[in-house]
């Protein structure tokens, strides 16, 4: 009796097939032979990535996301992760220059950029080792965005990290020469808010569409500029501006219609709503920050003269 | 802008948690690039709204502006630029004040010595239309043929490479594609009543053709035939748009004209069927096949078709682009 494969098997093998078919069609294109990588390394490269992106995904989906990756990128990067010689000369022709470039757009300093880069630099070449293998920054790009755009997010990431390990690290001595051991005990602000007010706003915030919470974010926590936000989305500054005007508007009203929800009526529920605009005593920034580190002794005279009365 | 309430910025800030995990460099890379599907870009999106590191990653891994590195390098006049076109226009401008004045006094010389000069009547570089004609362009004449108004702003050769898309040229003149000779007809009236040959007509350029052309009258016959008439219907001939093509319904709005057949053919001609153009409608990529048996245009731009299957086409540009509604 002939034995029939499982589903499982047989998809396996639909699968299977279908990769060779992608790999034969995107092989020559990605022009991985010349950087040293053979057809059975580029077929592993594809199976891991559609693995980490599409997995138990049918074979067709496999394919089309195969398709829309930067080939050609994907083969010289993981070529140099691999460690060929050849992908590296092609590497440094078309990069070395544009890392410095992105690093000091990134830092705003060219010493400071000089640095990211070269610590950049010894990650993607893979100065670290682990059980006697190189380890490259390079042997995890996949190839769903362009090469340099990969190398601007993990310089940006790394120069994020940096700045928040910097900023945990607090100096004792210039600690107590701007007089942090004389500094009152931060008591926490007390704000009589109804307790209805916070859930009618977290009801409307979570209604919104991912986009608008992020342009809110990124406008109100960030204090990013519409020309950043802007770019970030790829669409025309005006378009975030417009966006905001009608984001603050359907907000207030869509908080007002919880709170009538909730058994306001519409003059309590406005009333509420401009209680809380009023309190000046509110510091957002502090509420914003993720690390709640004391402020400076100059920082604390201001915040005393600022107060009323 | 309209501002918020504190209490928004307080939620948004609360709605702030410890992730995880994060979207790695490539997925906020190809973010940045667009290149994300609807799926994983609501994912990404739906993250960033509550990471502030992240956002902070993509505000950095965004490149600069770059407008701002176009403007920091002097950018070379072009030779079209506004000096130039100054310049230009004034010598253009005393060339042809000066050929014509040339000609005035030429003619005034001719016709001061009463000689008459055979090529300059019967084949003039720029043929000038009765006096008549030009006096009142757009209404009738003595004889009853009316004039065309002027040519309008794109020359038919640039209209021309805008559709070259969607179009083919069909070589030659109508004429050309009886293969038997034809006798040539008299053409329209031009240069003091004598008839100028095609072979010069056809030299002058589709602009100068275009001013002083007068309008004909078009029919269609049982077989699908296109006739032209200049002299309001007491003489025809035939115009050969397409051997292929049995035509059944046309539409002329002074020397344009837009006549479509069997099988989605659609033909246009800018000089009164001097130069025909094939025009192919496309909608969601998918083209015109059914035959065309109604074609209106209220004007040069705005155009409908109607086929004998029921679609309607239409457009809004003259024929660069089509929809089926």
């Amino acid at each position: 009796m002939p034995v029939i494969p499982k589903k499982g098997a047989r998809t396996a093998t639909a699968l299977h097939a279908e990769l060779e078919r992608t790999v034969a069609q995107l092989y020559p294109k990605s022009k991985a032979e010349s950087f040293g990588l053979s057809r059975g390394d580029f077929a592993g490269i594809l199976s891991e990535i559609a693995a980490k992106y599409a997995p138990g995904a049918p074979a067709k989906e496999m394919h089309s996301l195969c398709c829309s990756l930067r080939i050609e990128e994907l083969a010289l990067a993981r070529a140099c992760a691999a460690g060929h010689n050849q992908a590296w000369e092609a590497f440094l022709l078309r990069y070395r220059e544009k890392l410095f470039d992105i690093a000091t757009y990134i830092t705003k300093e060219r010493s400071a950029g000089r640095e990211l880069a070269d610590t950049m630099y010894a990650d993607l070449y893979g100065t670290s080792t682990r059980d006697g293998q190189r380890i490259s920054k390079l042997a995890s790009y996949t190839g769903r965005g362009s090469l340099e755009g990969w190398l601007r997010t993990v310089m940006a990431q790394e120069h994020v990290n940096r700045y928040r390990r910097r900023r945990r690290l607090v100096s004792l001595d210039e600690e107590s020469e701007e007089g942090a051991q004389f500094a009152a005990p931060q008591r926490e602000e007390v704000i009589a808010v109804d307790p209805r007010v916070e859930a009618a706003t977290d009801e409307a915030i979570t209604a919104l569409p991912a986009e608008d919470r992020f342009v809110l974010a990124a406008y109100f926590l960030d204090e990013r500029t519409l020309a950043d936000i802007a770019r970030s989305l790829g669409v025309h500054e005006s378009t975030i501006s417009r966006k905001l005007d009608k984001l603050a508007k359907s907000l207030r009203k869509q908080i007002l219609a919880n709170l009538g929800r909730r058994g306001m009526s519409r003059r309590q529920a406005q009333e509420a709503l401009q209680v809380d605009v009023r309190d000046l005593r509110v510091s957002i920034r502090e509420r914003l920050t993720q690390e709640n580190l004391p402020s400076s002794f100059s920082e604390k005279k201001a915040e005393a003269r600022e107060e009323p009365g | 802008m309209a501002d918020v309430p504190k209490v928004v910025i307080r939620g948004l800030a609360s709605c702030r948690v410890a992730l995880d995990t994060h979207p790695d460099a490539n997925l906020l890379a190809a973010f940045v690039e667009r290149s994300l599907g609807g799926r994983e870009r609501l994912q990404v999106l739906d993250h960033l709204a509550q990471c502030t590191d992240c956002r902070e990653v993509i505000a950095l891994a965004v490149p600069e502006p770059v407008a701002a590195e176009v403007a920091r390098q002097p950018v070379p006049a072009p030779w079209f630029s506004w000096p130039f076109l100054r310049w230009g226009a004034a010598i253009a401008c005393v060339i042809v004040v000066g050929a014509a004045v040339t000609l005035r006094q030429r003619e005034l010389r001719q016709a001061a010595s009463g000689e008459s000069s055979p090529s300059a009547v019967s084949q003039p570089a720029v043929p000038s239309p009765r006096p008549e004609l030009m006096q009142s362009p757009g209404l009738r004449t003595e004889t009853g043929v009316e004039v065309a108004p002027k040519a309008k702003n794109q020359l038919p050769s640039e209209r021309g490479s805008a559709r070259a898309a969607n179009e083919a040229v069909v070589p030659g003149r109508a004429k050309d594609d009886l293969g038997a000779a034809q006798p040539a007809s008299p053409g329209p009236m031009m240069a003091g009543g004598m008839a100028v040959p095609w072979a010069a007509t056809s030299s002058i350029g589709p602009s100068l053709q275009t001013k002083a052309m007068p309008i004909p009258r078009w029919a269609l016959t049982a077989d699908g035939t296109l006739q032209r008439s200049f002299d309001m219907g007491r003489s025809w001939e035939p115009i050969t748009v397409s051997l292929e093509t049995s035509l059944r319904a046309l539409a002329a709005n002074g020397l344009d004209i837009w006549v479509g057949g069997t099988a989605g053919a659609l033909y246009h001609s800018e000089d009164a069927g001097e130069h025909w153009v094939k025009l192919q409608p496309i909608s969601d990529g998918r083209p015109l096949t059914a035959d065309i048996i109604g074609v209106e245009f209220t004007d040069f731009e705005h155009g409908r078709l109607n086929t004998a299957s029921g679609e309607v086409w239409t457009t809004e540009d003259a024929g660069l682009t089509w929809q089926k509604r």
